[in-house]
Order: structure tokens, then C-alpha cells, then sequence
């Protein structure tokens, strides 16, 4: 395994960490309640009293953070064979990836997963309610500060984007210096944005 | 429970901004992308009463003007702007009365708005010239008008009222008390209206803050005090807080003043209830009014601790030794409603409680939890009437102590300055022309009024005296009789009498102290049984 490929089990690793780290938040939560009652509290009727909405600017930003995360990591993994050497947009679709609207219907792609995600997020019962992506943050209490900082992830991957974009373009001269920038610019707006969640998980013990 | 903050005057003013600051990312356009609305934690609404337009207008940013665009928030409302300048109400009341209601700041004195109040109330022909504002009492009409929208009562979500005044400014108790006769009024003798009262610091400290030294600063507390505590059917509750404890616990710094009373609200306020146990400002209002016939005192007393586990009986110490923000003894409290959040044990609680307070039963301190942040654990105690020692008017850092303090500078007040209270001419202290010129002419019928509410059998001055002797015995409550500016004299009977002889029907207020005195009368008597 490469660096470059190193890199993406890392990413990969931190998404799942994050996920952990919230089931993990929330029953501790759980179990911390129901000691507190002497009985067993349902899930489904803890989570509603446990949200609190950060409201729809911050809600929507965050959102549109995770959407890019996701067209990100696209553009910087499969745009090129750096990493996967079979499984690059060019190789696989290279009409299309080279057509003038090549990587607007990539990004696109990218865009659509998410919003199934999200949507289907939305499907899931109340007891799992706390996996909605558009309910996440609800569960932590952030201040306007915290909320400014986390935002600052949108930037990040808009310059993350850009940078893969170039590479892809001049492909194959790949300067590693700029594939690592892109990559830490993607990384560190992913700490960004499960930073809330990790907090929460170290500051509760 | 949801409850509408509204600040009056410019400390309420600056103590509701740090409740109502929103919690979302504020741009305009993307809130018009995403219909975003403001948040607050526990989606708490509120709006600012003021009385001077030029500190609303350029003094702050917080607050937009609500004639401008009702669709902003959070918005300010200057009441007294809904009359007119010259319309034949401000004419009339300036003539009769020699009260300008359109001064910008008003008067800063406790007892102007009380008797605006009561002009609009009692004198038919102000009555019948205000038809045309569609009120016949125009300014607190639209006092209640600009809360009105936020509540259960109106479109709104807020199921309670805290107000946030200063005691001593003069523009805090003389909106409160108007608009809790509002509600009342309107047939809902149980929707919840607390009050959070700052009593302003001894000394000269808060003296260009307030317009006011400290003496008539002192006079207007206790006016103010007096007004809410005897109102029969008034708010369920008030919340006294001490500028001089608060000031220490923050170094003298009003703005983290302001920050520490929004810290210490949030286990009231905040979102994230326990499951099962949010509770509806009615409830808490059930609780602190139960076997009560006055408006209660509520002593805050706060904790902050650092998480751990089993953390009451801590929380419980801390809060009644470090965290009481106005002197009191805990011991003579005859309730408590404890609000905490974190993970913290009711039971647990509850021993805590009486271990500190033994006379005080189960059903006698009610526990409302949320669930905070990680790191720390809180509690905000609110002791019911926590004083009533005999002697304890002597004992520094009580409640009787504090208060005694008070009335003593407030009857000095009286005594040592006549002309300023009746506005005899000249009675500026100030040497300045602009001063002089700024001084209030009242006429000979207000006057008398003035003379009589503050000097009379059973006026302002000999209440406060009579309320220094029951603090002393240790006498619960301390004020228990309704005082008016303008009844005695249509009356006719020289004293500041509170009932009106010559008048067929009885008004709210004589009502209610029928009914308190029936009450007391009944209940002293199964004493002595």
C-alpha cells in the first residue's frame, strides 16, 4: 500500500471513528438517563428531547460541507490512477470524463449520493433517528463560534476541489507536493467536521 | 416551559440581549435561502420596552425598530410613541396633571408611570379622549401589544413572561405590573409572569447608569418592590437579584453581569429536558404560587461544578454558600424549585435539600432536570421567601438586612427631599439652566396626590416604616396593602386610602385585597384556634 493509498484508509477510518463516536455518544447518553430514572427509557422518546436545532443557515451550511466532503474525496481519488490505479473516472468513462461537462456530472454524482444519503437518512426510525445526517449536530451543544469554525471546512474543500481539478487536468504530471495539500486541505475539514462528536466523546467519559 | 424574555428599560434592555442572541449563523441572505429564523436556546422569544428613543435608536444594534419592519427580529418598542405628540390626550393629561407622557426617558421616578397608569385607568375624561387610539389605555395597551404576539396568548409559542427590570429605574415595575393586569384581564388568572428584579449597588457606583443616587435610587426599589409584592392578582413570582453580589462575582463588570444572570437562567430556560419532565410554565407557576396569597420572593442560588459523580450534595452546598445572588438564609425559605442540568438524581437532590433545609417536605421542593453539556454540572435554586427571623434584620448578608437597608435610605429619601418628590419649583439640585429647565411642573391636583401617597395616614412613607417593623419580627409578608397615587383624592378622605368610597364598583385591584384580607383574616384566626 502506497502513501496516497494510506491515506485514503485514513480518511475512510476517520469517517467510520466518527460514526462510532456518535452511536457511542448517544448511548452513553442513554444509559447515563435510564440510571438516572431507575427504568428503561425508549429510545425514541429520549432522542426528541435530546435535539435541539441549531438552526436553518448552520443546518444548511453543514450540510453542503458533507456534500462536499464527499465530491472531494471523489476528485481526489478517482480522478487520477495515483491511487486507484482501475478505478479513475478517465479510465472507466473517458468520453464522458472529457467531455467539457465531464467533471460537473462527476461532481454531480457526488452531490446525488449525498442527498440519498440524506434523504434516506430522513427514512429511519425514530429510535435511530440520531443517524440522520441533517438531525446530526442537534444532539451536541455548539456555540456560534464553534458553528463559524466548523464552516470553515466549506472553503477548505472548495480549494481541495480545485487543487484534484488541476491535477486531473494535467495529468500525468503529478507534483506530490499538490496531492498532499489537497489531500491534508480534505482531511483537516474532515476533523472539522466530526470535531463536535470526538469533543463530546472525550469530554463525557 | 417557554418563556417570552422582555427587557424594560436599559438594564432589562442589555440583560435580555444575552437571552435572545441567536444561536445560528446570521446572513441575510441565506436566510432567505434557507427561511431561517432566529434561535435561542429552548426557543425562548422576547422584545426590549423602552422608554427613551434616542438610547434605542443609537445606543444599540441588537434591537430593531418594530415600526420599521415588523418582520425583523428581535425588536424594541417605545409604548408612549402610540400617542401622538398634541393629541388632545397628551395635551389634556399635561394640563390636568402636568405630566408630559411624550418625554423622551419619561421621568425618572418610580412613581410617574405609576401614575400614568393610573390616570388612564380612573379619570373618564383622558378615558374618552383616548377612544381615537383605539385604547383607553393607550401606552400600556401597546406595552402588551408588542409582548402579546409571542405568547400562547397571541400567535406565539411562549407559554410564561419573564420580565427583566431594574429596581429603582422607574421604567421597569411601571410597565410590569400595567401589563400583568392585562393578562389578567383578559380572563387568564394562571398564565405564568415572572419577574427578575437587579437591585441596583449601594454607594454611588450605579448612579449615572440608573440617572439616580443612591437615596432615590433606594426609593424607587422599594416603590417598585411595594407595587409588585402587594399586586393581588400580580406576577407569580419575583426573582431578586442583588447588583452588589452579582458585581462581585464578576468583578465589576456589567457586561459579564449581564452574561452571568442568562448563565444562571439556563437550567430554567435551556432546551433538552428529561424526558417526561418538561414543564409548562403553568406548573412551575402552580409550585411557586401554591399556599401563597402575595407575589412570592425568589432567591436565586446558583452551582456550577465541574462533572463528577454523585455531584448533588455539592451542587446543593455550593449553591447556598457561594451562589445565593441575594442575601438570604436558606433555612427560612418555605419552598424550593430546583432546575438543573447534567445528569443529576432527583432523590439525590432532594437529600441534599433537606439536609440544608430540614423544615422544607418532598412535596415542598419540586426538582425539573435537562441535560447540560459534558463538563460541567448546574443547578439554579430558587428559595420561596427565604427570610423571616426575628432579629435577622441585624445578621449581615440576610434578606431582612439587605432590605432594611434599603427602606431606611428610601424613608431618608422622603423625609430629607419634599420639593423633589411634590416637584415644587426649583427643586433641581442640579445648578445647570438645562436642568432647571427640565423639571416638571406638576399641577396642585397631583400634587396633593403626590403629598398624599407619600406623606399621608397610610401612605408610601409610613408602609415602609410598618414594613421595617415586620422585617424586624420576622413577619411574612413585609408589604401587604395596595397603595394608589389618585384614588384617596376622589375619595376625598386626606389619607392614601386604597378604597374608593364614593364609587359603585370595585376595582380589580380592590378585588384582590378584599380577598387577601379575607385570606389573612382567616388564616390568623386558625392560628389562634
Amino acid at each position: 500500500m502506497n502513501p496516497m493509498q494510506a491515506s485514503f484508509v485514513a480518511i475512510v477510518l476517520l469517517l467510520l471513528l466518527g460514526c462510532g463516536a456518535h452511536l457511542l455518544n448517544v448511548r452513553r447518553i442513554h444509559s447515563r438517563v435510564e440510571r438516572l430514572e431507575n427504568k428503561a427509557v425508549p429510545m425514541e422518546k429520549l432522542l426528541p428531547d435530546l435535539y435541539s436545532c441549531q438552526g436553518s443557515n448552520f443546518n444548511s451550511l453543514v450540510l453542503a460541507a458533507w456534500i462536499l466532503l464527499l465530491a472531494a474525496m471523489a476528485f481526489l481519488y478517482l480522478l487520477t490512477p495515483a491511487v486507484f490505479s482501475n478505478g479513475n473516472y478517465f479510465m472507466k468513462l473517458p468520453s464522458l470524463a472529457s467531455s467539457w461537462v465531464g467533471l460537473v456530472i462527476f461532481g454531480l454524482l457526488g452531490y446525488l449520493i449525498m442527498i440519498l444519503v440524506i434523504v434516506g437518512g430522513e427514512k429511519l426510525p425514530e429510535s435511530c433517528r440520531c443517524f440522520r445526517l441533517a438531525e446530526l449536530y442537534g444532539y451536541y451543544t455548539l456555540s456560534r463560534n464553534e458553528k463559524r469554525v466548523m464552516i470553515a471546512a466549506i472553503p477548505l474543500l472548495w480549494i481541495s476541489i480545485l487543487i484534484s481539478t488541476h491535477m486531473a487536468t494535467v495529468y500525468p504530471e503529478l507534483w506530490a507536493a499538490e496531492w498532499w495539500t489537497a489531500f491534508l486541505l480534505l482531511l483537516a475539514s474532515l476533523v472539522l467536521l466530526i470535531w463536535p462528536v470526538a469533543k463530546e466523546m472525550l469530554e463525557g467519559r | 416551559m417557554r418563556l417570552c424574555i422582555v427587557g424594560i428599560g436599559g438594564t432589562g434592555g442589555k440583560v435580555a440581549q444575552e437571552f435572545l442572541g441567536n444561536e445560528d449563523l446570521e446572513s441575510f441572505k441565506l436566510s432567505g435561502l434557507t427561511c431561517g429564523e432566529h434561535i435561542t436556546s429552548g426557543g425562548i422569544k422576547g422584545v426590549w420596552l423602552e422608554s427613551d428613543e434616542n438610547d434605542a435608536k443609537n445606543k444599540q444594534k441588537f434591537f430593531e425598530d418594530g415600526r420599521e419592519n415588523p418582520d425583523d427580529y428581535p425588536l424594541y418598542f417605545i409604548p408612549h410613541n402610540v400617542v401622538p405628540d398634541n393629541h388632545p390626550v397628551h395635551v389634556a393629561i399635561n394640563e390636568k396633571y402636568g405630566y408630559d407622557i411624550k418625554k423622551q426617558g419619561y421621568v425618572r421616578d418610580a412613581q410617574y408611570l405609576k401614575a400614568i397608569f393610573e390616570i388612564f385607568e380612573d379619570d373618564p375624561v383622558i378615558k374618552a379622549k383616548a377612544q381615537d387610539l383605539r385604547s383607553t389605555n393607550p401606552i400600556f395597551d401597546c406595552a402588551w401589544a408588542a409582548v402579546r404576539p409571542y405568547t400562547t396568548m397571541g400567535k406565539g409559542k411562549c407559554d410564561g413572561v419573564l420580565f427583566i427590570i431594574s429596581l429603582g429605574g422607574g421604567t421597569g415595575t411601571g410597565f410590569v405590573n400595567p401589563i400583568v393586569q392585562h393578562i389578567r384581564s383578559t380572563g387568564k388568572g394562571d398564565y405564568p409572569v415572572f419577574v427578575m428584579g437587579a437591585l441596583t449597588e449601594e454607594g454611588t457606583a450605579s448612579d449615572r447608569e440608573q440617572y439616580a443616587k443612591e437615596g432615590k435610587r433606594n426609593l424607587g426599589a422599594i416603590s417598585s418592590l411595594y407595587d409588585l409584592l402587594t399586586k393581588g392578582e400580580g406576577v407569580d413570582g419575583l426573582i431578586l437579584v442583588d447588583n452588589q453580589i452579582l458585581l462581585q462575582r464578576c468583578e465589576g463588570d456589567y457586561t459579564l453581569a449581564n452574561r452571568y444572570l442568562h448563565q444562571i437562567a439556563l437550567p430554567l430556560v435551556a432546551a433538552r429536558d428529561y424526558p417526561g419532565e418538561k414543564p409548562p410554565s403553568t406548573a412551575v407557576r402552580a409550585f411557586c404560587v401554591e399556599g401563597w396569597s402575595f407575589p412570592p420572593i425568589l432567591v436565586p442560588c446558583y452551582a456550577k461544578i465541574k462533572r463528577r459523580s454523585n455531584p448533588e450534595a455539592a451542587l446543593v452546598e455550593e449553591a447556598f454558600s457561594k451562589g445565593c445572588l441575594f442575601g438570604c438564609q436558606p433555612e427560612d425559605a418555605d419552598k424550593a424549585a430546583v432546575f438543573c442540568r447534567g445528569y443529576i438524581d432527583s432523590n439525590e437532590i432532594r437529600k441534599a435539600m433537606q439536609a440544608r433545609i430540614p423544615r422544607l417536605t418532598n412535596d415542598q421542593i419540586a426538582v425539573w432536570r435537562k441535560l447540560g453539556d459534558n463538563r460541567h454540572d448546574e443547578v439554579l435554586i430558587l428559595l420561596r421567601n427565604p427570610y423571616g427571623s426575628p432579629g435577622a434584620h441585624l445578621k449581615e448578608g440576610t434578606l431582612e438586612w439587605r432590605l432594611h437597608r434599603v427602606m431606611t435610605s428610601a424613608v431618608a429619601y422622603i423625609e430629607g427631599h419634599r420639593p423633589d418628590l411634590l416637584y415644587i419649583k426649583g427643586y433641581s439640585e442640579s445648578s445647570s439652566d438645562s436642568k432647571k429647565k427640565d423639571e416638571l411642573t406638576v399641577t396642585d391636583e397631583t400634587r396633593n396626590a403626590l403629598d398624599n401617597y407619600f406623606y399621608g395616614e397610610h401612605g408610601l412613607k409610613e408602609e415602609i416604616l410598618l414594613a421595617m417593623r415586620r422585617l424586624e419580627e420576622g413577619e411574612k409578608p413585609f408589604f401587604n396593602r395596595p397603595l394608589r397615587i389618585f384614588g384617596l383624592l376622589k375619595a376625598g378622605s386626606g389619607s392614601a386610602a386604597f378604597f374608593d368610597d364614593e364609587c359603585g364598583e370595585l376595582t380589580p385591584a380592590q378585588r384582590a385585597m378584599i380577598q387577601r384580607m379575607i385570606q389573612e383574616e382567616i388564616k390568623s384566626m386558625s392560628l389562634k384556634a
